[in-house]
């Protein structure tokens, strides 16, 4: 590139890329270069808009995950209340199968939110229908409890989902850093 | 390719302008050039209901199968729980044969992978049930039947291959490693889809310990299937392990503590 050349490229102040000068728009994150500040101003407020939409579906994949560590938790007090006060060791084994499998479920909520979320959604509807099955009393029990945890993890597994749909558009106008997922 | 592709120049799709190769976005009106277009979001469960009414539909049959006596425990109320089973995958299969059909291709096809995949899923089936036998549980729970079940039939050995291997080795694959894994990568990354389909397949079986084995193998038929487009190996190395399990348990086997002593 010569000295004459790069007197007629411009800076997108935006995201650093530099432009020939006249274009309207940054070639490499379409902020309007050469538009009016109402332009520049209309593309921040999407930005930020959905750097909001992104924060807020964070903070519910957050809630899913405590659910999912506060279920292991039950599970596992439940097994050793099973195991030692009513001496049934199967039960035992299994509540505590079921803890290991929700630990294993938080930790993986870090690296892939809708995976983890939505398999712990499959596990607790699915013991939710074989404790019906086995007792239709248990369909009540607790209510409030099962609606609230239900409730988390529908939340979580919508919000994990928006939030790839947001990053990915973020990426795409250089907002935020690109990572090699 | 054009010239101008070659020397690096196109035009914007939108309005015509000439832009550089490394462009992403048109200079004159902003359009997207190269980067992928904001897809509007459709609602993920909306996304998700094929695979959600498949397993919860399946989870139901066969919870109240295992669960309740609303099907017996004969031989008849066993054949009548598969065929509302097969019938539900074929209703899920049909549905979204457009993606299901090339996977029953055979273009492509290996016999050294077959042979492979019959050789693991032989020694896996062995493996397995001396770790069943190790940790002192049955290992028909994750199988849906009780050899007694056959006992009583005219040919035991014929209804149990025909019932635990060919039957759960086509109508399985193609639901957890065909539609299912179909549906669920639309949403989720490739590696998602695997561990999610596997998980589903390892709880669906209702047996928790079991899982400790079934998600493996879920995980080893899914990434066959995805890694060569066909279902074919994943129905083989399915039918082989079903196979081994069913004749090990016909023919009395008794663990030879090859791997574990108890």
């Amino acid at each position: 590139m010569t000295e004459a050349y790069s007197t007629s490229l411009v800076d997108c102040e935006h995201c650093y890329a530099s432009n020939e000068y006249g274009r309207k728009f940054c070639s490499q994150c379409s902020f309007p270069i050469g538009g009016t500040e109402e332009e520049k101003t209309s593309f921040r407020l999407v930005v930020s808009s959905r750097k909001r939409f992104l924060d807020d579906a964070k903070d519910k994949i957050k809630s899913a995950k405590t659910v999912i560590y506060i279920l292991a938790g039950l599970f596992f007090v439940f097994g050793l209340v099973i195991g030692f006060v009513m001496d049934d060791f199967a039960t035992m084994v299994a509540n505590l199968s079921l803890t290991v499998i929700y630990l294993v479920l938080a930790a993986w909520c870090t690296r892939n939110p809708f995976g983890a979320i939505l398999t712990a959604f499959i596990l607790y509807v699915t013991l939710q229908v074989v404790n019906v099955l086995i007792d239709p009393a248990t369909l009540i029990q607790g209510f409030v409890i099962k609606f609230f945890v239900i409730v988390a993890l529908v939340k979580g597994i919508r919000s994990a989902h928006e939030a790839q749909g947001y990053l990915r558009e973020l990426q795409n106008l250089k907002a935020v850093p690109v990572d090699n997922e | 390719m054009t010239t101008n592709e070659v020397i690096g120049i196109s035009s914007c799709v939108n309005c015509k302008t000439e832009v550089q190769a490394a462009d992403r976005f048109c200079g004159h009106c902003g359009s997207t050039l190269h980067a992928e277009p904001a897809k509007p979001q459709a609602d993920v469960f909306s996304l998700l209901t094929p695979s959600l009414t498949y397993y919860f539909l399946t989870l139901a049959l066969l919870a109240t199968y295992k669960l309740t006596t609303v099907f017996g425990d004969d031989f008849q109320g066993f054949v009548i729980v598969n065929a509302i089973d097969v019938a539900i995958v074929l209703v899920f299969a049909i549905m979204a044969w457009k993606d299901i059909r090339p996977l029953f291709s055979f273009s492509g096809f290996r016999f050294s992978i077959a042979a492979l995949t019959v050789v693991c899923a032989l020694a896996g089936s062995l493996f397995i049930s001396e770790l069943a036998n190790f940790i002192n549980i049955s290992i028909n729970d994750d199988v849906f039947y009780d050899t007694w079940l056959f006992h009583e039939t005219t040919s035991p050995l014929l209804y149990s291959v025909l019932f635990v291997c060919v039957q759960p080795a086509l109508f399985e694959e193609v639901a957890f490693r065909g539609f299912l894994l179909n549906n669920i990568q639309k949403i989720a990354s490739p590696a998602g889809a695997i561990y999610i389909t596997s998980f589903i397949f390892g709880i669906v079986h209702l047996a928790i310990i079991s899982m400790l084995w079934l998600v493996p193998i879920g995980l080893a038929f899914a990434v066959l299937r995805l890694k060569y487009n066909t279902l074919w190996y994943g129905v083989i190395g399915h039918f082989a392990y079903n196979l081994g399990i069913t004749l090990l348990e016909h023919f009395q086997y008794t663990p030879a503590s090859l791997f574990f002593s108890s």
